[in-house]
């Protein structure tokens, strides 16, 4: 017997299985950046002084990482809508070009930290610092685990493009819902660290 | 809520940040003279046409999918 709504959506609800199980993820992982953002305006609130970020944190990393998200979430969403074309048009392309941007994200928070550490600016220096490295490092693990679920649908998860094309679809709009999430992530961190 | 959608939603709140830190480096290195504000601007401006322009494409490609 198989499991029914694993690729047809459910009448009721208006989603298939997968799409309900990320969104409810997607809620978890919204309470869970809803503290941190939370906890950092609460502290910055109640500081007697803040640092700017704009003048100590190196804004032109920063603005890579925007671009490189950005790009990541545009890429994936190509490559799903190119899924329902008949001859897949450049899925397999959008699909690499969100790795690369992904990788290029990853990257450049690991640079940003380097820079601020071989500065000797750690998270122990001020409440500044420990909100930014807490909530990019939280954000970097979500953007790796993003990168290998991507590799995944590329290389081994490919078998299922092939013998079951609606759940694979199924699996990239779900994929392509989570990288929407960080770029949301993404945005607001570089709004509160990097601006203001 | 779908891709479509959320997507559309993302590539909008993109358009906005891009614009407003693109206008903003803009303005503080007409005050300023600070060139690497102007080498921020142009790229960010440069990738909020962009959005639009993949928008609209994305949104033909996906026209017969469901908004939610």
């Amino acid at each position: 017997m198989s499991m029914p709504y694993t690729n047809e959506v459910r009448p009721d609800t208006g989603l298939y299985n997968a799409k309900l199980g990320m969104w409810l993820f997607l809620a978890a992982e919204a309470m869970f950046f809803g503290a941190l953002f939370s906890s950092y305006a609460f502290l910055r609130t109640a500081a007697e002084s803040w640092p700017v970020g704009s003048e100590i944190l190196p804004v032109g990393v920063g603005v890579v990482i925007s671009i490189a998200m950005i790009l990541a979430g545009l890429f994936i969403a190509r490559g799903w809508s190119d899924l329902a074309k008949p001859d897949r048009g450049r899925h397999a392309t959008w699909m690499w070009a969100t790795i690369i941007a992904g990788i290029i994200a990853i990257l450049g928070i690991v640079v940003d930290h380097r820079i601020e550490v071989g500065q000797g600016m750690i998270a122990a220096t001020n409440t500044f610092y420990a909100c930014w490295y807490l909530i990019t490092g939280a954000l970097r693990a979500h953007v790796v685990v993003a990168v290998a679920y991507t590799l995944y649908l590329g290389l081994p998860g490919s078998d299922m493009r092939r013998n079951d094309p609606v759940r694979y679809r199924n699996r990239v709009e779900c994929l392509g819902l989570f990288w929407q999430f960080l770029v949301l992530t993404w945005l607001a961190t570089f709004a509160c660290f990097y601006v203001f | 809520m779908s891709l479509k959608s959320f997507h559309l939603f993302v590539g909008l709140l993109s358009v906005v940040g891009c614009c407003a830190y693109g206008m903003w480096s803009i303005l503080t290195f007409l005050r300023d003279g600070d060139v690497t504000r102007l080498l921020l601007a142009v790229p960010l401006l440069a990738l909020a046409l962009a959005i639009i322009m993949n928008s609209v494409i994305f949104y033909k490609h996906t026209e017969e999918e469901p908004w939610l």
